[in-house]
């Protein structure tokens, strides 16, 4: 009786697992056939959240119209993480476990990436961070790797964006205006601790003295004692780095007439309806960023900001560059791996040099300090500075690229003091 | 630093002053605390930005619509919302209260959503009517940052003078002191609610029209705005506009001296502390209350 019951046993098992199988065999073949699945996630109401949208819905329309990857459509899911990390780290347990994503595009606020990256390396799947800049995000890569090596980014770690704002501006602020003394503005958000860091020692090696660091509150809505407190420090520019708050502190300086140039970094000012929402007050601000429609960067710059412009009607932000690589990058590893597989995926990635509209991307490695991330400098992502110029971007930087001049809004001392 | 304190206190103040006196004035008559009115502000502000910019309206007709639209949320927030809930629900006062606050917050978490929707939540700033900058005592100060302050105080002075010397008025300083009698004079008690939502969503609505012109306002700011409301009135005493003149002077004065002599990034936190001291030693506000 008990040979006859144990064999029972047996016999449900190997059906049960039969019956497994050949579901998973049902469902894998599913798989392969059917759309590749990426989901891109940011707060989408907001000006950086619409970029990383619209730069990859740009990508996923001129991969399906061009026939695809190997023939499969991308399905782009959408997931908007309303700048909450809670919310942002259920979605992305939805994007994965039910809606079964091959891969993840996006996140603008880096306490949020640095909150997905772990989940990432619990969940196993391709996660390309294009919005955050964060450099905590490389090195949780570099310090828990392999554990961690789903997680890549092609927007520019903070430092990498201090290194491109230092070099803009001993060019343009310290070369060309003869400018000694700056303050440093930053909001007070994860991103600008290395940025500021960074920054302090870079500016004062190429002649330009920073005065002070000011740490504004991501919530600050009268920036007059702050303009007023640089005014009486007699610095010559204020170099800036501001992602959150991106419009205030540019209104107020115009309005309030502010005898000295913003630049630095701006995440905002990026977009063209940047112009639009400061009601024209960002005239002569000078803000880094990842490309410009008039500078041809690569073969692909500027046809993709052209594109984008007729497609959206504005032009795309340092996000919008860095989304629309990210899922070209996705598509060219999906393509040389044969598969969706994340660790399959993540070894292309690893392998990549790819030449994309914001530069020749190549990530740096496991032994880099800043793992996954994009290698910065000439020959790779190098980005520009950008000026706005009655209504327009114009780049102004780098020389070799730029075909502009830096321009003074009229309440702005051009000579250093 | 201590002119460009009290220079820059000044302007602060004026704006804070204008854009709480709606709100004190609505819970002094009315007994309402309404969590929409930071929403209300930044609608008003919104529509003001978009008009001036999208359609390119003449900007003192753009200003008279964005405080219009000021006017129709808040006759909108006593039609769907106050109104409703008194009349078709017989609650106690206690339960009236809660159920209020309860009721403005989700309606503000809509207006909200809905703005954010039409118009993305970035925030927006309407161009100064008069560009330029004027020196006070040696402090550059832009001109239309002192046409603000000088509005603000206009538009108050020209309230205490409509509360205080029309009929229409006193009615209303009658209904805040005592609504059954005024009833049992006769006096339709609901025509003088929507009088007082129409009062509180011009204030609203030119308040958020200024503040977007001085410091600009977002969607998803509205809260902020009302936190910042909702401090200063029970600084001063729910209900006293008079206390909430002083309380908004007195709160400007300290942000502004905390962003000047510490630093600007923790501008709000001495005035909120001073907020809760307040509330243990006079938990009635400065001035008392309703």
């Amino acid at each position: 009786m008990t040979k006859v019951h144990s064999g029972l046993k047996a016999l449900s098992k190997l059906a049960l697992g039969g019956f497994i199988a050949a579901a998973m065999s049902v469902q894998a073949s599913a798989a392969d056939d059917g759309p590749i699945r990426i989901g891109v996630m940011a707060k989408f109401a907001q000006i950086n959240g619409a970029a990383i949208l619209n730069g990859a819905t740009q990508a996923v329309e001129e991969i399906n119209s061009a026939g695809g990857v190997k023939g499969r459509k991308i399905e782009l899911i959408q997931y908007d993480d309303q700048g909450s990390a809670s919310d942002a780290t259920l979605a992305f347990q939805r994007a994965v476990r039910q809606d079964q994503v091959s891969a993840m595009v996006g996140t603008f606020l880096s306490e949020i990436a640095i909150t997905l990256t772990p989940w990432a390396a619990r969940l196993k799947v391709p996660y390309i961070v294009t919005g955050a800049g964060a450099d905590q995000v490389g090195k949780l890569v570099h310090d828990n790797y392999p554990a961690y090596k789903y997680v890549f980014r092609t927007i520019l770690p903070a430092s990498s964006t201090a290194d491109g704002v230092c070099q803009s501006v001993s060019d343009l602020a310290v070369k060309q205006l003869k400018y000694k003394r700056a303050v440093l503005m930053t909001e007070d958000a994860a991103w600008t601790k290395s940025y500021d860091e960074a920054l302090k020692t870079c500016l004062p090696q190429h002649g330009l003295d920073v005065a002070e660091t000011i740490k504004v509150a991501t919530d600050t809505s009268d920036f007059t004692p702050i303009f007023q407190k640089i005014e009486a420090m007699k610095a010559d520019v204020i170099v800036t780095g501001v992602g959150i708050i991106g419009n205030k502190p540019v209104v107020q300086w115009a309005n309030q007439q502010v005898p000295m140039l913003l630049m630095g970094y701006n995440a905002q000012a990026g977009a063209s309806s940047f112009w639009k929402e400061t009601s024209g007050a960002t005239q002569g601000l000078v803000t880094f960023t990842a490309a410009s429609q008039d500078s041809a960067l690569t073969p692909k710059t500027v046809p993709f900001g052209e594109a984008y412009l007729k497609r959206f009607s504005t032009t795309p932000a340092a996000h919008s560059y860095a989304t629309y690589d990210a899922i070209y990058l996705l598509k060219n590893a999906i393509e040389k791996a044969g598969k969706t597989d994340a660790d399959a995926i993540v070894t292309e990635l690893e392998k990549a040099d790819f030449v994309g509209a914001s530069g020749r991307i190549v990530f740096q490695g496991p032994n880099d300090p800043l793992t996954h991330d994009m290698k910065f400098g000439k020959d790779f992502v190098t980005g520009v500075a950008i000026q706005w110029q009655d209504g327009k971007q114009v780049a102004v930087w780098p020389s070799d690229i730029a075909k502009n001049k830096i321009a003074f809004p009229a309440f702005v001392n051009s000579a250093p003091k | 630093m201590l002119i460009q304190v009290i220079v820059s206190g000044l302007l602060i103040s004026a704006i804070y002053a204008l854009a709480t006196t709606g709100f004190t004035l609505l819970y002094g008559v009315s007994g309402i605390l309404n969590l929409a009115h930071g929403t209300t502000l930044a609608a008003s502000g919104i529509a003001t930005w978009y008009l001036m910019g999208t359609a390119q309206l003449n900007p003192l007709l753009a200003i008279a619509l964005g405080t219009l639209t000021g006017v129709a949320i808040g006759l909108l927030t006593f039609v769907l919302i106050i109104r409703p809930l008194r009349t078709l629900m017989k609650l106690s006062v206690a339960d009236e209260h809660v159920f209020m606050l309860v009721a403005t917050l989700l309606w503000t978490i809509i207006l909200q959503e809905a703005l954010s929707y039409l118009f993305g939540d970035v925030p927006v700033s309407v161009p100064q009517l008069v560009p330029g900058i004027v020196e006070i005592f040696g402090v550059r100060t832009p001109i239309s940052s002192v046409l603000v302050a000088g509005l603000s105080w206009c538009v108050i002075a020209a309230l205490w003078f409509y509360v205080s010397k029309t009929r229409s008025g006193q009615t209303i300083l009658a209904a805040s002191i005592n609504p059954k009698g005024l009833t049992l004079c006769g006096v339709n008690l609901n025509a003088v609610h929507i009088v007082v939502w129409a009062i509180y969503g011009g204030l609203a609505g030119l308040a958020g029209v200024l503040v977007a012109m001085i410091l600009g306002v977002s969607p998803s700011g509205g809260l902020e705005l009302t936190a910042t409301a909702f401090s200063i009135v029970v600084l001063g005493g729910l209900g006293s506009v008079g206390g909430t003149l002083i309380a908004a002077n007195l709160i400007g004065f300290i942000e502004t001296g905390t962003a000047y002599l510490i630093s600007p990034s923790v501008r709000t936190l001495p005035a909120l502390i001073i907020l809760i001291i307040v509330l243990y030693v006079r938990p009635q506000g400065l001035f008392g209350r309703r």
